[in-house]
């Protein structure tokens, strides 16, 4: 096995272990972690600490969704997206943010996939195309 | 100003106003033309993906946590952090005959200055080439108006022929030569009024060259009214890495354009040793691992996949062609080299140039030994065909027995002969840049050389008489140079007109 493949084994194995309940991370088995490689650091310690903080990320954006908006109330959109079977409430954490640069509209973020109904957008649109 | 109003309301109202759905990542590394993009989980190969200020680039390296991206136009806005997302689509360009005398870039946006492109159609860069079932042998010729390439090395419709030698030993002026060429064929073509008449159109691609340099061959593709035929993609040295990579696959997209419409087309690749060195330096920025001479391992699929889509398609496939003109720079004239070996398995023959024979004065210089053409014979007009058969023989013996004579001091009489023929010949050959001759006129020549008009002349005056004889068969001649050129054949009655005209000539020039 080369040396990128075991890095990237602990690494997984090390997000396994920081997994609670939900298929959540949990931020007392992360910080149990974390000590317990500074205390024995192994081989390849930064390399296999980057490639967690990558797993770490990317799994908490699975379940972690962004909701940006401007007109409106955060709470009524997230509950008119969560009855269109948009948003799954109970497997997601809804974060909601007033964000003035759409001008009027929504965007939100689930992971990798955004899906956006703003007036900029629109307005972006319009710009690509009359250049 | 109605008409403009008009015009942005008609593009509002074809706009969607749907919710978008993208994938995005972020910007983790930018180096030399290349990010790194962490995120963007559902980008495909190849497709292109959009950075800030309408930045544009293509996904190359999916990994399991990134995906590195080759970035197109000007990247020294972006910096780390950036947002970039999928669009769902490959690079494409335009294509069709609005892009005729006109230069774009590698993603076929106009440079020169003459305002938009207003193409109908838009053709991906990277595509499959034609399948075995489309295509048929190659059956036309393809004049280059080159004396020592159509009589020796003919090119047909629809061939790959590679065009390598040294740096300045004359590659491109064969390439441009052969774009002359098809303009004024093109030209006397549609004067002729012949429905059955298929003109050629070309691209000509250049790859990794000096900005001047494509200035000048732009200059002389006007000067002598060839541009109007012609579509220039230019990648210069200047420009990124991933720009002089794609550049090729853009102008073969806009040659297939021809090719499937029925019509013929011709491509220069000029060079396709900078694109390989664009491409090297592009996988080693993407960590791709590399090979000999550290190019990545694809190197052979990178011009093998270009050039396959260069073919002649079959009736039922719209009869059309796309001829391939790759060029390739060797160090010291060593063809063995990685990338000359690899070309060189790929095409369908070479046209070899030497510097000793370019400094000796033998311009074009066509080395007889080391060029081949493997299908191009095939389609050789009758005409020619009689009168240059054993010409690429008599050429090929000479230059041994040149070598030989050297240590010997008494030669026999047949000997003598074919030194003398052979001296003759390589003169004949000569021809000055962006002066091609047209095939009816070739053929005359060649039929004067193999029926000993030129025994008489000394050698170190062919040149001369060459030129005498091409001035008189464009006037005086002109009739009997119009009876090769529209039956293709050298019948009995057309052998005596050419005796007769060569004899007067003969009087003339004396």
């Amino acid at each position: 096995m080369s040396s990128n493949n075991k890095v990237f084994k602990i690494a997984q194995l090390l997000l396994n272990q920081s997994i609670g309940e939900n298929d959540r991370v949990d931020s007392d088995k992360v910080s149990a972690i974390l000590n317990e490689l500074r205390e024995n650091p192994p081989a390849k310690h930064i390399e296999i600490l980057k490639r967690f903080g990558f797993l770490v990320r990317r799994h908490m954006s699975s379940y972690q969704v962004s909701l940006e908006f401007k007109g409106g109330d955060g709470s009524e959109i997230t509950n008119s997206l969560c009855k269109k079977n948009f948003i799954d409430h109970h497997a997601t954490e809804v974060q909601a943010v007033d964000c003035p640069s759409l001008i009027a509209g929504f965007r939100v973020k689930i992971g990798d996939d955004v899906y956006e109904d703003s007036i900029a957008n629109r307005l972006n649109n319009v710009r690509k195309a009359l250049l | 100003m109605n008409s403009i109003t008009d015009l942005i309301r008609k593009e509002i109202e074809t706009l969607s106003v749907d919710a978008s759905r993208s994938n995005v990542g972020k910007v983790t590394m930018l180096a030399d033309g290349v990010a790194r993009v962490e995120g963007l989980s559902k980008v495909m190969y190849n497709e292109m993906v959009e950075f800030p200020n309408d930045v544009l680039g293509i996904a190359l390296n999916l990994e399991e946590d990134s995906v590195g991206c080759v970035l197109l136009g000007d990247t020294s806005s972006l910096k780390e952090g950036d947002e970039a997302k999928t669009t769902g689509k490959l690079l494409s360009v335009p294509v069709g005959m609005d892009l005729l005398g006109r230069v774009v870039d590698a993603a076929g946006r106009p440079i020169d200055g003459k305002g938009p492109i207003e193409a109908k159609e838009e053709y991906p860069v990277e595509r499959i080439a034609p399948g075995i079932i489309p295509r048929k042998s190659v059956d036309q010729p393809l004049q280059t108006g080159i004396m020592a390439v159509d009589s020796m090395i003919p090119i047909g419709r629809g061939q790959r022929e590679l065009i390598i030698g040294d740096r300045s030993t004359g590659k491109t002026t064969i390439a441009i030569d052969t774009i002359i060429n098809q303009a004024k064929i093109n030209k006397q073509g549609e004067q002729s009024g012949n429905k059955d008449f298929r003109p050629v159109y070309c691209i000509y691609v250049a790859v990794g060259q000096k900005n001047s340099n494509v200035a000048r061959t732009i200059k002389i593709l006007e000067e002598t009214g060839a541009m109007e035929y012609v579509t220039i993609v230019s990648a210069p040295a200047a420009d990124n890495p991933a720009n002089q990579y794609l550049a090729p696959y853009a102008g073969c997209a806009m040659g297939e354009w021809f090719m499937e419409n029925g019509r013929d087309a011709l491509i220069v690749y000029d060079d396709l040793s900078k694109h390989a060195v664009a491409y090297r330096q592009i996988s080693l920025i993407l960590k791709r691992p590399s090979g000999r001479e550290a190019y990545p391992g694809d190197v052979f699929y990178l011009h093998s996949r270009l050039l396959e889509r260069s073919a002649r398609l079959n009736e039922d496939n719209g009869n059309g062609s796309l001829t391939a003109l790759p060029i390739i720079e060797t160090q010291m004239g060593d063809v063995s080299g990685y990338i000359p070996t690899n070309v060189i398995s790929i095409t369908d023959g070479q046209i070899f140039l030497e510097t000793d024979l370019f400094n000796k004065g033998i311009r074009p210089a066509v080395s007889v030994g080391l060029s081949v053409s493997r299908v191009g014979s095939a389609a050789q007009i009758k005409a020619y065909k009689k009168v240059a058969g054993k010409v690429k023989l008599e050429l090929a013996q000479f230059r041994e027995l040149a070598a030989f004579s050297q240590f010997e001091s008494d030669l026999d009489a047949a000997t003598k002969a074919r030194l003398d023929r052979g001296a003759r010949i390589v003169e004949m050959f000569k021809q000055t840049a962006f002066n091609p001759i047209p095939v009816e006129v070739q053929t005359a020549i060649m039929w004067g050389m193999q029926n000993d008009f030129f025994d008489s002349i000394d050698v170190d005056k062919i040149s001369e008489a060459v030129a005498s004889l091409k001035d008189y068969l464009s006037a005086q001649g002109k009739e009997v140079c119009n009876e090769i050129y529209k039956s293709g054949k050298l019948e009995e009655s057309t052998e005596q007109n050419l005796r007769s005209a060569l004899e007067d000539w003969k009087r003339t020039f004396a």
